[in-house]
């Protein structure tokens, strides 16, 4: 099933300026994670802000979980059904205690108090914050936070989340703590991830890429093939990990590698059978 | 540095008074300087003070910490006080050129002072031991009647709770502007008056910059989290009259009525 | 005691505790000790919290020492308030996200407000923001306009040249590509270097990034929990990359792919950090297997 929906999407800021979205067609399957690369302006924050109704198309349809985002009295569902992590932390927690901001969602929801109880723990312990229930977020690192505010969403109990460049403002050990979170829920409970980033690391961990560049979609495939595409990637500025280049720099001279290998194990592997086969005598 | 500054004062704890429902301690605070002020005499005043002796040994909160916030209002006490004790008519005691001092002027004064400073010990000790999340929200149920008026108690609770989530935030980002600003040689610490308001601005606008980006992007998020108002809301944690609130309520009311009876009756 | 003349900057024994005698008492740098040479490229590394953003604002003065000393040119910054406002203009702070510290009406008064308070005159002053404007690629349109019109990249590198405008004697860089795309990135990694060869000025780069440090710099200083862990050449830094990924660090991908093999006991020297070293090495080998 296609969760999330656009068909011939485009939008502009002012009506008389150039597109931030040009007739983009893509579908994104339940149960998926997506990541979107590309660089400042590509209209990939633009792409995002349409899963969640927080923009509506200038041309063209939106469907999130079947719902035409254009549809006004289902604006809630909508953002029942794909809940929005932003990029800075701090602004997006509401509340001075961690579970009361977890629980704003299911609040607004009217939900009776034992549900939100429910939910909340729930939520935090998916995110693996549960001992800090009780702490005022501003004393939270950034990955700390990062991961409160997808615990906030969770409460809703999305089928997706779509997150926008989550971790930008964020050092290594934050990202690492927040991708690891999104990608349990992913595996673990099947929630459906839209991540847009920077990082071609994080990408690289996904389902399936997709690059925007002047918001058209310039590749989209499984990372190993997204990621091979060296020269592609270049002429968009973006640079491949740096294990499909030091693979594509040993073809050079003359070995025959697959480009595909992606992960830092995956690439070991490759260079032991480069030089396995006469290094080792096997 | 800025961020030592304890916002509201709070001293988190365990003791009955802590663990009181903030509606309760906000009514009772409210029937107490009802009492405090419509009380007259020695013995009724000696009670009020006694309750509040004790409720304070009650709450654990150190009285150093009580007379530490009765700091700033010593002016306003000798003000009035010696306004009070001049300016009063009646039995003539002392006189001298235009001033004189009345025994109705000395007993009003002492009156006064023993009012200020019981109204002051008796908010401080409800700021002590409430933090202000907890206060917000018994104002916000308090006042909830009022909605019905269509006065906007629910927007102001909000706006209090997030003025409270951002404070710390904004100081820390004050705090980061002065030291860039301070790297490019701006200079707050000399010059007069002008001079130095001036030096502000390369922090104040930066601040004000900042903090409309963030209130775009909160009200953003929290729509994306189905904030509609206060229609239809619920809570996690909903507040509920327990027993150390009848109880302390009833003692309250007791101690309160008696001090107002006395002052009647004498 | 004697000093290395070609030192521009050194800190002796130098510690910070913030809050001390309270129960937050925390000690942020724990008895550092470090100069830097004129010229020098440094980029210093350590996980938040390590106290590197402590430490550098001791340079020019912004934070004192609990104790120890710091030096410019041999001369202790704290021994007089000239002496300390002096630092400010030799040593030049970028702090993390510095866009957010623009306030002037126009991209020039912005530019121009260091070199202001430094008291330099009129032309003096109008020389440097068009050249240092013109260093981070913004044209002489742009002057005019107001700092709050740019977009985000634009602002970073308004701010940066608000810095270069100083033409400190250091410069001190806190994370300056933070947030920015990888175009984006790429610009300011120029920027700096441009500014780095027509000025000669040392320059202190922090950052969490090993692989950009191991672009730029060609000395590498880690700290952790306060103290230098490490202090040297790229390769001495990176042949230790086991202790690195142990401090919580981000060690290039080529490193780790480099550290994973040697785990499955291929006798490689993991002290890489670029593909050319990675691929040398490699074909050095399969060439050495076939002879």
């Amino acid at each position: 099933m296609m969760l999330l929906e656009t068909k011939d999407l485009s939008f502009r800021y002012q009506e008389e300026g150039e597109p931030a979205l040009e007739r983009v067609t893509l579908a994104i399957e339940d149960g998926s994670f997506t990541a979107v690369l590309g660089h400042n302006g590509s209209g990939k924050s633009t792409l995002a802000k349409h899963f969640n109704a927080i923009l509506l198309p200038s041309g063209g349809t939106v469907y999130v979980g079947g719902i035409d985002t254009k549809e006004e009295d289902r604006l809630f569902d909508v953002r029942k059904t794909a809940g929005m992590v932003f990029q800075n932390p701090d602004n997006q927690i509401v509340a001075t205690v961690v579970e009361e901001d977890v629980a704003f969602a299911c609040e607004n929801m009217g939900l009776p108090p034992e549900e939100i109880r429910r939910r909340v723990d729930e939520s935090l312990a998916a995110v693996g914050m549960t001992e800090y229930a009780r702490h005022a977020p501003h004393l939270l690192s950034g990955g700390q936070k990062q991961r409160v505010a997808i615990a906030g969403v969770l409460a809703m109990r999305p089928k997706a989340i779509v997150m926008d460049e989550p971790t930008a403002m964020l050092d290594p050990s934050g990202r690492a703590e927040v991708i690891e979170a999104v990608m349990r829920l992913n595996r673990e409970t099947g929630m459906t991830v839209v991540l847009i980033t920077h990082h071609m690391e994080e990408a690289a961990l996904a389902d399936r890429v997709v690059v925007m560049r002047q918001g058209k979609v310039a590749l989209d495939g499984a990372p190993p093939q997204v990621f091979s595409q060296v020269e592609q990637l270049e002429a968009l500025s973006l640079t491949a990990p740096q294990t499909v280049l030091l693979l594509r720099e040993l073809n050079r001279a003359g070995a025959r590698l697959s480009l595909e290998a992606l992960s830092v194990e995956d690439c070991a592997e490759e260079i032991l059978t480069y030089l396995g086969a006469d290094s080792h005598g096997t | 540095m800025l961020k030592d500054i304890t916002l509201g004062q709070y001293f988190p704890g365990t003791s009955p008074l802590h663990r009181m429902d903030p509606r309760a301690k906000l009514l009772i605070l409210i029937f107490y300087i009802v009492a405090i002020f419509v009380c007259n005499g020695l013995i009724p005043y000696a009670i009020c003070a006694a309750g509040l002796a004790a409720v304070i040994a009650l709450s654990r909160i150190s009285p150093k910490l009580i007379l530490k916030s009765l700091k700033p209002v010593v002016f306003i006490v000798i003000f009035t006080g010696v306004l009070n004790v001049l300016y009063t008519p009646g039995q003539e005691l002392w006189r001298w050129w235009i001033f004189k001092i009345t025994l109705e002027g000395i007993y009003t004064a002492l009156t006064m002072i023993v009012r200020i400073l019981l109204l002051v010990a008796s908010t401080s000790l409800l700021t002590y031991t409430t933090s202000p999340m907890a206060l917000t929200d018994g104002l916000e149920r308090l006042l909830g009647p009022l909605k019905k008026l269509h006065v906007p108690v629910h927007e102001f609770a909000m706006m209090m709770s997030i003025a409270l989530r951002f404070i710390p935030t904004l100081i820390e980002e004050t705090e980061k502007i002065m030291s860039a600003q301070k790297a490019r040689g701006a200079d707050f610490d000399s010059g007069n008056i002008f001079r130095r308001a001036k030096a502000l601005v390369p922090v104040l606008v930066p601040l004000f910059v900042s903090a409309f980006r963030r209130a775009d992007e909160l009200a953003c998020a929290m729509e994306c989290r189905l904030y509609h108002g206060g229609v239809g809301r619920t809570r996690l944690h909903t507040l509920r009259y327990g027993r150390v609130d009848l109880w302390g309520g009833l003692l309250s009311v007791a101690v309160c009525a008696a001090a107002i009876a006395l002052s009647r009756l004498l | 005691m004697e000093h290395d003349t070609t030192n521009v900057l050194t800190v002796e024994h130098l510690s910070h505790v913030y809050s001390p005698g309270t129960p937050f008492e925390k000690k942020a740098v724990d008895d550092v000790s470090f100069s830097a040479r004129k010229g020098e490229f440094i980029g210093l590394i350590g996980h938040t919290g390590s106290g590197k953003s402590t430490l550098i604002q001791h340079f020019n003065g912004l934070l004192a020492p609990t104790s120890g000393r710091v030096l410019i040119n041999g001369e202790d910054i704290f021994q007089s308030k000239e002496m300390t406002r002096a630092a400010r203009f030799a040593v030049g702070l970028v702090f993390q996200y510095p866009e957010y510290q623009l306030f002037e009406e126009t991209v020039y008064a912005d530019v121009a407000f260091g070199p202001k308070n430094m008291g330099l005159d009129k032309e003096e002053i109008d020389r440097r923001v068009r050249e240092n404007c013109r260093i981070v690629g913004l044209s002489e349109s742009a002057l005019d306009k107001s700092p709050f019109e740019l977009s985000g990249g634009q602002k970073r590198r308004v701010a940066l040249a608000g810095i270069f405008a100083m033409e400190p004697e250091v410069m001190v860089l806190d994370e300056p590509m933070a947030g920015l795309d990888p175009a984006g990135c790429a610009d300011v990694f120029r920027f700096i270097q441009e500014y780095h060869e027509k000025h000669g000025t040392t320059i202190l780069f922090v950052t969490h990034s090993m692989e950009y440090a191991a672009q730029m710099a060609q000395r590498i200083v880690v700290m952790q929990r306060g103290r230098i862990l490490m202090d040297g050449t790229p390769e001495q830094v990176f042949s230790r990359a086991q202790e690195l990924l142990e401090a919580g660090l981000d060690v290039p991908q080529v490193t780790r792919v480099f550290l994973e093999l040697k785990r499955r006991g291929l006798p490689v020297d993991t002290g890489v950090y670029t593909m050319e070293q990675a691929a040398a090495q490699l074909r050095a080998m399969k060439g050495g297997a076939v002879c």
